[in-house]
């Protein structure tokens, strides 16, 4: 038994643990492996969890300052490679890794983010076939988030070339790769789903490595393509290349010509659909008329037709012969209407000369009237003397139709007069004694 | 840039491929076939027109301060190689 020369120094626990911490500092660099266990995530941000293997365990800390650069996220059961410096934490007196770092073991971070965040988006329900939008028909106004210097765009116009004819196409310039390239996708997005000014989104990067795609693994990516209103086609690296993009997006075309292609092929399929129908359309219509044609034709040349023209011809010849017997009826009528009427107008003809020779009779008795009317006596001189009687006006022939004093008129040939009777005189002897000496 | 009411060109893509099933499935008196002829070809010069309605072009779009969008020339040394399909 070995028996200590001196006594041993006595250390306060603080001095202790300070003293044994600084002479860890053969591990202020190292790595460790292990399983995680107890995972915690402080409000602050700041990683708690114990590193085990099957015989021993660790706690480690990852503050926030160095977990908000990890890809992946650090979760109970994963293999990880923590890499820091080994510490004593004084108040307890447990040793502890202060991490600065970690890797999943025997896999990539990017990778495993990248399965992560597959993993969570298909249980959230993002990579449904039912929610992918159908491409329209007639995709004409592109737009394509991409760079514009990019080789995807150059692949683009390339394979678009002379087939550009109805199709517009408009480059939402964004980087696609580095720290922003996610952000910058994101809001591209966001922009054209709130401008709905296209038919199709394509989503485009050149080929690159996981880390040179990694944009398109990004959380705010694969959500922005998710709330995209408009139809979305990712066609991001090779034929090989798997993006969560691609997975979120309506259509994953294998490359950026692919992309292309699939909107040029929908227009020229469409083009080419419209023309096949035209053309069935019209053979359809042509034959038709054809078959219609050619049995007329046929028609015409057999006997049934033949019979049918017969008919017609003697139907035809009938009714001529109608048509002329109704004619001559007419006519004949006609001709009886005429006689008639000519007899019936004959003696109207003939009634001007008799007018004529009434009017001669009429005027000899008028000059007969005329001769013997009294008034044809005045104008030879003589008067008539009427005497005025209740009834009127009477002609005085004889003296004692009337007293003296009593009035008369005496109708001259021009004019009358109105006369006292002054006296009597009886006889015509003492008026006109020549006529009575005769 | 021009609105326009989407379903336009399906439907009339669709009508005339209804056309088509009733010329060539249905018998119908020649009067009848020659109207749905018409209204066949009335339908395919839509769509062709439609085909070719886009104008022709590239450019850059992107959102202004107030997140509206705006249009510049997009410029690129390979397009001049191809300038009589650009332009």
């Amino acid at each position: 038994m070995i028996v200590p020369v001196t006594a041993p120094r006595t250390y306060s626990v603080s001095d202790l643990l300070r003293d044994v911490n600084l002479q860890l500092y053969r591990f202020n660099d190292i790595a460790v492996e292990g399983e995680v266990t107890n995972f915690v995530r402080s409000a602050a941000g700041h990683l708690y969890f114990t590193l085990k293997d099957a015989r021993a365990q660790i706690k480690v800390v990852l503050f926030a300052t160095n977990a908000r650069f990890l890809r992946f996220r650090i979760e109970n059961g994963l293999q990880l490679i923590v890499r820091g410096r080994l510490t004593i934490y004084e108040q307890k007196g447990e040793f502890q890794l202060n991490a600065v770092s970690a890797e999943p073991a025997g896999i990539g971070a990017l990778q495993l983010a990248f399965e992560q965040l597959k993993k969570q988006l298909a249980e959230e329900g993002l990579f449904d076939p039912a929610r992918k939008k159908p491409l329209p028909m007639l995709p004409q106004r592109i737009a394509v988030v991409t760079s514009p210097t990019g080789a995807a765009i150059r692949d683009i116009l390339h394979v678009l070339g002379r087939r550009f004819e109805g199709l517009s196409l408009q480059i939402y310039p964004v980087r696609v790769q580095g720290p922003t390239a996610g952000r910058e996708i994101a809001t591209a997005l966001r922009n054209l789903s709130k401008w709905k000014l296209h038919d199709v989104v394509l989503i485009c990067r050149g080929g690159g490595s996981l880390e040179d795609l990694w944009a398109f693994n990004e959380e705010v990516v694969a959500r922005a393509v998710a709330a995209c209103e408009i139809p979305t086609i990712s066609g991001v690296g090779h034929e090989t290349d798997f993006t969560i993009c691609d997975f979120v997006a309506d259509l994953r075309a294998p490359t950026p010509s692919a992309a292309a292609e699939i909107v040029i092929r929908a227009k020229s399929e469409i083009c080419t659909q419209v023309d096949t129908m035209v053309r069935r359309v019209r053979n359809v219509v042509e034959s038709r008329v054809r078959n219609y044609r050619h049995e007329l034709r046929h028609l015409s040349s057999s006997d049934r037709l033949g019979i049918v023209v017969r008919r017609v011809a003697i139907t035809r010849e009938r009714l001529e012969r109608r048509r002329l017997t109704l004619f001559r009826l007419l006519d004949a009528r006609a001709k009886t209407l005429r006689r008639r009427l000519d007899a019936a107008t004959e003696p109207l003809a003939l009634y001007p000369a008799r007018v004529e020779r009434e009017r001669q009779r009429l005027r000899a008795t008028m000059a007969t009237l005329q001769a013997v009317s009294p008034l044809s006596v005045l104008s030879r001189g003589y008067a008539i003397a009427f005497s005025r009687t209740r009834r009127g006006r009477k002609p005085i022939q004889d003296s004692s139709q009337v007293k003296v004093g009593e009035q008369i008129e005496v109708q001259l040939k021009r004019g009358r007069l109105e006369a006292t009777v002054d006296r009597h005189t009886l006889g015509v002897e003492s008026l006109w004694p020549e006529i009575q000496e005769k | 840039m021009a609105t326009r009411r989407p379903n336009e060109f399906e439907k009339a893509f669709q009508n005339l491929e209804k056309i088509v099933q009733r010329l060539e499935g249905e018998e119908m008196p020649l009067d009848e076939s020659l109207q749905l002829f018409e209204e066949g070809i009335r339908l395919s010069r839509f769509c062709h027109q439609r085909l070719e309605e886009v104008e022709k072009k590239i450019e850059l779009i992107l959102a202004d301060a107030k997140g509206q969008p705006v249009t510049e020339p997009f410029e690129d040394e390979e397009m001049h190689e191809d300038e009589e399909v650009v332009e």
